[in-house]
């Protein structure tokens, strides 16, 4: 799992185009946004491309959305659930 | 009499190092692959990372650059925003229709179609200043920035604003320098901006910039005056000629009083007639410059026009480079620009100092 969720945060450097952080430099419990990484709304809309293209699941409902985005646990965790491919 | 508008501040990034200065630098930025990429200013100075992110080439530069113009002119809050551009951020445009293809139109990211839209950089402008003003991006290619400049001079006029930002950006991608060039817009051999009129060949050399203008009805701290502007489409010698003159007589000018010739000859074969035909009337104490083979050609290279403009009137000098036929004139006061795009869309500028 620890593992997976470095890759996760490496892809979601990669997609926010967050230049110069690394993985470490997120914490794993913190918010992703407003507090802790301080992420916006068209992060969140990046965020659902993300999840469609590496993992083939589709958030349709924004309300959905926030909750699986409130830290990478969470998405983590949520990824592993649903996860198509 | 019609009101005078005031040119308060110039600013620009553009293949030769002119960012925050007023002269362009003894020695030019040269290519030998006939693009003439811009230099990108140190953006840290403007941004944080997190605002860095999202912003492509284009929108950075354009940004910086209408930060700087603003800050020039002490405006802090423009009464208007008004940019042209010919394409807008192409490498967007690029990025959100390959992702259109390759993701079959299925979920795309909104970051490269929020920022290839023509006014995304108008709106950080905005942002970035506080101000929900007046705000409207010119797409009409040759003419494009001319609009912008028009909407603002019609405003200020009709007293609706006292000032506005005025602008233009465009960048050339290496796709879209592929496309123009089996368009013919480029030189088929390769050929240094140094050279460009040393040879009988069409086409030109490519380039991009961004470049933007305080306009004001205040006269104070004044880089110009924009006496006239004048705009023809595909128009004959004759037609051009005519514009010309009733520009100068509108200002009770004749053809004597003009020191400086700005003209946007590009080394196009095809189309540099339309300069030999305005140069040969220009008196013998005139100095005729140039500016396209230090800047590239595109559809807002005017810009770059209006800024040397503005550094030719400030400064009283004429980079070496720039000085196409040299005349005995030694104060530079009125000063003409004329350029054209491929022929289409032809401006006429008066500037007084």
């Amino acid at each position: 799992m620890e593992d997976f969720k470095r890759s996760l945060k490496s892809q979601i450097i990669e997609a926010l185009n967050l230049q110069g952080m690394e993985p470490e430099e997120i914490d794993d419990a913190a918010p992703l946004f407003g507090e802790g990484l301080g992420l916006d709304s068209i992060d969140s809309l990046e965020l659902i491309v993300l999840m469609e293209r590496h993992y083939g699941i589709k958030i349709e409902d924004p309300r959905e959305g926030r909750r699986v985005f409130e830290s990478i646990n969470v998405m983590a965790d949520y990824i592993q659930a649903n996860r198509k491919k | 009499m019609k009101d005078i508008i005031y040119m308060k501040s110039a600013s620009a990034v553009c293949a030769q190092d002119i960012f925050r200065k007023d002269t362009i630098p003894d020695t030019l930025a040269t290519t030998g692959n006939n693009v003439l990429n811009l230099l990108e200013p140190d953006y840290r100075q403007y941004f944080s990372i997190m605002q860095l992110r999202r912003m492509s080439k284009l929108t950075k530069a354009g940004l910086v650059t209408a930060i700087e113009a603003l800050r020039q002119s002490g405006i802090e809050k423009p009464e208007a925003i008004i940019t042209g551009t010919g394409k807008g951020s192409l490498t967007d445009t690029e990025k959100f229709l390959k992702s259109i293809d390759e993701f079959e139109e299925g979920t795309l990211n909104p970051s490269p179609f929020i920022q290839s839209t023509y006014n995304s950089l108008n709106g950080l402008i905005g942002l970035h200043h506080d101000v929900d003003c007046y705000n409207t991006t010119y797409v009409h290619r040759g003419f494009s920035l001319e609009h912008a400049i028009l909407d603002a001079i019609l405003q200020i006029r009709e007293h609706q604003i006292s000032n506005a930002l005025v602008g233009s950006f465009e960048e050339i991608t290496t796709q879209h320098f592929t496309i123009k060039h089996k368009l013919g817009y480029w030189r088929k051999e390769k050929v240094a901006p140094e050279s460009l009129f040393n040879t009988d060949a069409s086409g030109s050399i490519a380039g991009e910039g961004t470049f933007f203008f305080t306009l004001s009805a205040a006269p104070e701290n004044s880089l110009a005056e924009i006496r006239g502007l004048r705009l023809l489409f595909e128009p004959d010698h004759e037609a051009v000629a005519a514009a010309m003159k009733s520009l100068l007589t509108e200002n009770q000018l004749t053809i004597e009083d003009v020191d400086v010739v700005v003209s946007g000859r590009n080394g196009d074969n095809r189309f540099d007639h339309y300069y030999d035909a305005l140069e040969s009337v220009s008196l013998n104490h005139t100095h005729i410059t140039t500016f396209k083979n230090i800047s590239g050609e595109f559809d807002t290279a005017s810009g770059f026009a209006l800024w040397m403009a503005a550094s030719i009137l400030k400064n009283q000098e004429i980079h070496p480079q720039a000085l196409y036929r040299k005349g005995t004139t030694s104060t530079f006061r009125h000063l003409l620009i004329y350029n054209h795009f491929y022929g289409e869309q032809h401006a006429l500028y008066l500037l007084k100092k």
